[in-house]
């Protein structure tokens, strides 16, 4: 079987996020001028497995005054 | 990225408001730095959205954070946490921004398309020091997104003096990044287009008092 490139594997991942209501997603990019789609896709992807290993926390910045 | 100075005036004003409602709700606090979490409050409650914020641990070089806005009036802000607080806190911000400002034609979930389209911007400015000259609706709302939290973070305010304290030498950009809580670069791009954004801001103020008059 073909292995999918990064760039599939995250439109794969997009597609299947907007039949479950996702309708828009944005990025915040550091030293883009560095970067390929690839690689970037790649960060991405390594984001969602994280997510799915529970390698996340709450982000709360401790600051709330309401 | 060349955007028309009527997108921006039309940020500067969700800002204004978001700004305004912060200080009818929010007891007096530190002036000089943004409480995330209640910027993140104003955002949900301005705009009826229900917003989960979690820090993501992976590795990375160039993503620094995401959001995702679902149909259901529910958005998802993810960060990498492997990254300075102050752009912990920038990042954060600037997906808070995406929320309040971005309308239905800024959406794409074609987020594969949107990456390519911010590294193609990359390399414009390299090669013209401009960009895209007509850039899509979800590329144009990442460059809008910083510019309002910029100027979350970093009120117009405090603007014009920093810059002439800076040129007097009495002060440099790091020491108002650290009094601002934000990175340096939030400051220097501040500074960079400050003719600019003072000139919208200035049509927002014409606006509201011809409407006062």
């Amino acid at each position: 079987m073909t292995k999918l490139s990064e760039r599939e594997t995250l439109a794969a991942q997009y597609e299947n996020m907007a039949a479950n209501g996702l309708v828009d997603v944005k990025f915040f990019l550091g030293n883009a001028g560095e970067a390929t789609t690839e690689q970037v896709c790649g960060e991405v992807n390594a984001m969602y497995a994280a997510l799915e290993r529970g390698d996340y926390e709450p982000l709360d910045f401790g600051d709330r005054s309401i | 990225m060349l955007i028309q100075p009527e997108e921006i005036t039309a940020v500067l004003n969700k800002v204004r408001i978001a700004r305004e409602h912060l200080k009818t709700a929010c007891p007096p606090h530190d002036e000089w730095v943004l409480s995330v979490m209640d910027f993140h409050w104003a955002v949900q409650d301005i705009y009826e959205l229900e917003i989960e914020m979690l820090k993501v641990s992976f590795s990375a070089d160039h993503v620094r954070g995401k959001v995702e806005r679902y149909a259901n009036k529910r958005a998802r802000i993810l960060i990498r946490a492997q990254q300075t607080p102050e752009f912990l806190r920038f990042v954060t911000v600037k997906e808070l921004c995406h929320l309040m400002i971005d309308e239905e034609d800024d959406w794409s979930f074609m987020g594969v398309e949107t990456i390519k389209g911010l590294l193609k911007e990359w390399e414009l400015v390299g090669e013209n020091g401009t960009g895209h000259t007509d850039p899509s609706d979800p590329l144009q709302s990442e460059m809008l997104a910083e510019i309002a939290a910029i100027e979350m973070m970093y009120p117009r305010e405090y603007r014009a003096s920093d810059i002439e304290k800076i040129k007097a030498k009495e002060t440099t950009l790091k020491k108002i990044a650290m009094q601002h809580d934000v990175p340096p670069y939030a400051i220097e791009q501040a500074h960079r287009h400050h003719d600019m954004l003072e000139k919208c801001w200035c049509a927002i103020e014409a606006q509201i008092a011809g409407k006062g008059a």
